[in-house]
């Protein structure tokens, strides 16, 4: 019941306005970006082509290139992680909805299907398009190409120093491909923590006017850069993007992101729990 | 409802001001003018003037956060009388765009009194840190950065009650700051098409006189007034300050006309914008 309750919501999230709209904003963002890549280094030789990982929408890497779509995608994240399920439950309570919903599947348990459908929703988002920009990088592009967008040699030891900071550098080491496809589900994953966290508080808190949703994560993102501003070179970064993109070379904690993400997402089941228990009279 | 509108009003505009002071302004050596400070406030890395780096990009995004977070709280100001008993408002209030204009003027001039407690925080913050100076540059300077921020703040916050009037709140802020960000990121327009379409646009930043953005960057700016481009030393050319501050005035109005036009012909008995029903 939980599971096909769960199933039925991300289906019908899926479908509303607000995710729609956040996937084909992805969507454009991914393919300007592609087209922006076939027309910059259409004609280049292999040995003098880029990575085509790392020309990738997601790739911190194009910071020494041309980042505009990426700065685009770091100011807009805010925003746009709250879109697609993060107003769900407050929508249906407005509407009045989540009454039918309720009196057949018990309050907790439809929260709780809410939760996981809201998760699963804005990582479905925030996973495809950028998925589908690795399959047209991959086809579009020479595989055995490994510039990287510094123009550091693969000797160079500032490289060596900056590959050792990725997260899961083993792993690019050994298959870079691979680790942009895990670095892009870790990326969908914890936008899919921001947007369960926003639908939770949703739940404890009820709101009168929508708009007051965007605060939480959007707040949360901003004090991370803000926490960061004026730190020196080599203190661990608490910046959610130069946390969550990929090829960051800026030193890191994974302990850190680690224990955010599980601590949002506990605290998000714990609100969830708490205002199933509440009446809802 | 006004006591707490005032109090996010103090709030925001306050700890604002004294956030974006300790994070921006730096000055050498312990001292630091007034026209210095209130460049940095608005974009500039010391005396070096914004470039388009990603980092100087996310640093400008930043310093607007505290307007960003007005735009959400009086976002609703104006859209929340269309929400739940507009019918019983606006049989009080017949004259609609009377009642519009009115609330149009003290959106105006909370804009405005946000703007001043943003930079005198701002200021006294730095005043309280460093030795703070007055420069003749920095007066006339301080007039520009009052005007044309507030009236960039004035306008957007307009525009999310007016897109909330039509499409709910969540979509009329998502909307107007969503735009705001594009317009942020074509500073760096000139460069993208020369990199991919060969087309090099003289005088050098000359696109940027149109983004209306790039007006709340005060160090790309020039002025016919000696002592204030002096203090500035902006390194395009293109820009001047009465050019920005018309740019933004025009902007303004007609988002206020454009707004008295939606206002009139809303429609009451249709669905609540929020809930859609």
């Amino acid at each position: 019941m939980f599971f096909r309750s769960t199933l039925t919501q991300i289906s019908f999230l899926l479908r509303r306005k607000g995710a729609l709209a956040a996937f084909y904003i992805l969507l454009f963002m991914v393919l300007s970006n592609f087209i922006g890549n076939v027309l910059a280094f259409q004609g280049l030789d292999v040995i003098q082509m880029y990575h085509p990982m790392k020309i990738l929408l997601l790739s911190y890497n194009r910071i020494n290139y041309n980042a505009d779509m990426t700065i685009l995608l770091t100011q807009l994240f805010p925003i746009l992680v709250t879109c697609p399920a993060g107003f769900a439950l407050a929508k249906e309570y407005q509407l009045g909805t989540d009454i039918m919903i309720v009196s057949r599947l018990g309050q907790r348990r439809y929260r709780m299907s809410k939760l996981l459908a809201a998760f699963v929703t804005t990582f479905v988002v925030f996973t495809v398009p950028f998925m589908l920009e690795i399959f047209l990088n991959c086809i579009s592009f020479p595989l055995n190409a490994a510039g990287d967008l510094t123009n550091w040699g693969y000797y160079d030891s500032a490289y060596r120093t900056a590959v050792g900071n990725y997260y899961m550098w083993r792993l690019f080491v050994r298959a870079p491909y691979l680790y942009a496809v895990a670095g892009t589900l870790l990326f969908g994953f914890a936008a899919g923590i921001f947007g369960a966290f926003t639908m939770a508080l949703s739940s404890l808190i009820k709101i009168k006017y929508n708009v007051f949703l965007f605060l939480p994560v959007f707040a949360l993102l901003n004090l991370s850069v803000i926490l960061s501003v004026g730190n020196p070179a080599n203190m661990v970064s608490l910046r959610w993007d130069e946390n969550l993109l990929l090829f960051s070379e800026v030193p890191k904690n994974g302990w850190i992101l680690a224990t955010v993400l599980f601590v949002m997402a506990a605290s998000s089941v714990g609100m969830v729990w708490k205002s199933g228990g509440k009446d809802c009279l | 409802m006004i006591r707490y509108r005032l109090r996010m009003l103090f709030l925001t505009g306050v700890l604002g001001g004294i956030s974006l002071s300790v994070l921006y302004i730096n000055p050498y050596g312990g001292e630091i003018s007034l026209s210095e400070a209130l460049l940095q406030l608005s974009g500039s890395r010391g005396d070096f003037p914004m470039g388009f780096a990603m980092t100087e990009m996310v640093s400008f995004s930043l310093r607007l956060l505290p307007a960003y977070l007005f735009e959400l709280f009086f976002g609703i100001m104006l859209y929340r009388h269309f929400c739940t008993a507009s019918i019983y408002i606006f049989s009080r209030y017949p004259k609609r765009v009377r009642w519009y204009f009115r609330e149009c003027l003290a959106l105006g001039g909370g804009a405005l009194l946000f703007q001043v407690l943003l930079v005198g925080a701002a200021l006294v913050t730095a005043a309280l840190r460093y030795r703070l100076y007055i420069d003749a540059g920095g007066l006339l300077l301080g007039l520009y950065a009052l005007a044309i921020p507030a009236l960039w703040t004035y306008g957007a916050t307009l525009a999310v009650n007016l897109v909330a009037v039509k499409a709910g709140s969540s979509a009329g802020f998502g909307v107007v700051a969503g735009f705001q960000t594009v317009c942020i990121v074509l500073f760096g327009l000139e460069d993208t098409l020369r990199r991919y379409a060969d087309m090099v646009i003289e005088p050098e930043g000359k696109l940027l006189r149109f983004n209306p953005m790039a007006s709340l960057v005060m160090g790309w700016h020039t002025s016919g007034i000696e002592v204030l481009d002096r203090a500035v030393y902006a390194p395009y050319r293109t820009m001047d300050f009465n050019h920005s501050l018309a740019l933004c005035l025009a902007l303004c109005l007609g988002i206020l006309l454009a707004g008295a036009w939606i206002i009139q012909r809303h429609e009451l008995l249709k669905a609540d914008s929020e809930t859609g029903v």
